[in-house]
């Protein structure tokens, strides 16, 4: 067992406000165990994260996927087959290209109006002001709910503060809970084109699902489309702002965007890691693990894996390919990634419509452990 | 050149329809679906890469 998985923690502060130098050595140690969270098993490569994430059999998600557990279980991703598959088939539709595209024009407006508000008066912060608000504005016209700027306190409190407050993290979950329960009836009886009434109507095997089952979804909807999306657009804003030929370029050669946008999931990985339990006791990778332990795939680690990726460090929208597994990959591979992607491109093609020689402000730094403000400054 | 895709891997990432979108493209669900076989050179190189792009490798090119 390697020493430098031993006492690994992706949640310690040190990691969380920089990941990047521990890739090298825990990629270099394979996946290894850790006295941590029970013994979880860390997975750094980009090979046995694929070979995880497509082995259903051996390695659940049903379990629960982070660790520390959420307070409720993440559906449709905590799930196994056959039921999986089924509640994933209930919102495929409304996730697909297609079914996004028709959003592109809210996204777009949505993102016009916050640049033009932004740009009013200064400070001009495209972290807080945008990055944050955008996805969170965006995710509220699909579940058909008033936007209130609560929400973001409830997701984050929902998702970080289980790590070191469950307190807070319970309170947070119990109001989102709340929120959703409290809008049932009025969907079930008056269904509108939103995702709550699909959700509260929904069928599986010609039964309806449980008030339980469709508020476990709607809290997921909710968390998975917040500060993910947004953290990746505050990261790409940031990236194009301390490099002035990607700016020039991105500007004159706008189809350049959605490979920028690529590279940035890769580059940033939103979602550092997510895991499994062992169903069974197997050898995976030279490991022996034993029925019911758990396995933390960190993908930020293999975006940036050489065997898989070319001068992995470098920011190159050039790259190709770029099978980034920043949305992870298999059966339960995130089923937002469509909304995620285009609210990522129209955000960058409208802030550099808007604002196109941006400059960073005094103090900008690259965070990899929350969405924080990103104040730029007119050319 | 023939265009093998196996719609059991596909889980939608949509990387070779952004790619070659004259070659494939998305159903209704988001999962890829082959509309035909490349063409042209220039197709066929479309075709190489949207193989190669694919992270489930759910893409195979048969050279006949």
């Amino acid at each position: 067992m390697s020493k430098v998985h031993e006492d690994f923690d992706h949640n310690s502060k040190e990691f969380r406000a920089d990941p990047i130098p521990y890739y090298q050595k825990l990629r270099e140690g394979g996946t290894g165990k850790s006295k941590n969270y029970g013994g979880v098993w860390f997975v750094p490569t980009y090979e046995d994260i694929l070979k995880m994430s497509h082995d259903t059999e051996s390695f659940s998600p049903a379990q629960g996927t982070m660790f520390p557990p959420m307070n409720t279980p993440l559906i449709p991703m905590e799930t196994d087959p056959p039921i999986h598959g089924k509640y994933r088939q209930l919102l495929m539709r409304e996730f697909a290209p297609k079914a996004i595209a028709e959003w592109a024009p809210v996204i777009r407006q949505t993102a016009s109006d916050m640049l033009d508000e932004i740009f009013a008066e200064p400070p001009y912060d495209l972290g807080l002001d945008y990055a944050k608000m955008m996805p969170t504005a965006v995710i509220c016209e699909i579940l058909g709910i008033k936007f209130e700027p609560v929400f973001q306190q409830w997701v984050e409190d929902s998702v970080y503060s289980r790590i070191d407050d469950r307190a807070a993290a319970q309170a947070a979950t119990d109001s989102i809970y709340k929120m959703f329960g409290e809008l049932l009836t009025e969907r079930r009886e008056n269904p509108g084109k939103d995702l709550v009434s699909l959700v509260a109507n929904a069928e599986v095997d010609g039964e309806p699902l449980s008030d339980e089952v469709v508020l476990d979804f709607c809290h997921f909807l909710l968390v998975a489309g917040l500060d993910n999306t947004g953290f990746t657009i505050r990261a790409l804003l940031m990236q194009i702002g301390q490099d002035p030929e990607l700016q020039k370029r991105l500007i004159e050669n706008p189809k350049d965007i959605p490979n920028a946008v690529e590279e940035a999931l890769r580059f940033f990985s939103p979602v550092i890691a997510l895991g499994r339990h062992a169903t069974k006791d197997v050898e995976f990778s030279g490991c022996p693990m034993h029925k019911g332990e758990g396995t933390v795939m960190l993908f930020g680690c293999a975006n940036r894996d050489p065997k898989e990726f070319e001068n992995p460090d470098e920011f190159d929208i050039d790259r190709f390919p770029n099978r980034h597994v920043a949305f992870g990959v298999g059966p339960h591979r995130c089923l937002g990634s469509n909304l995620a992607r285009v609210e990522i491109i129209i955000a960058i093609e409208e802030a550099l419509k808007k604002f196109p020689n941006y400059k960073l402000g005094d103090g900008v730094v690259t965070r990899y452990d929350d969405l924080g403000p990103l104040v730029v400054e007119k050319a | 050149m023939r265009i093998k895709l196996d719609r059991d891997c596909c889980v939608g990432h949509n990387r070779c329809v952004v790619l070659a979108p004259d070659l494939f493209d998305a159903d209704d669900d988001g999962y890829a679906i082959l509309k035909r076989d490349p063409q042209t050179d220039e197709e066929k190189v479309l075709a190489q890469r949207a193989a190669r792009a694919c992270p489930e490798r759910a893409i195979t090119i048969i050279e006949e």
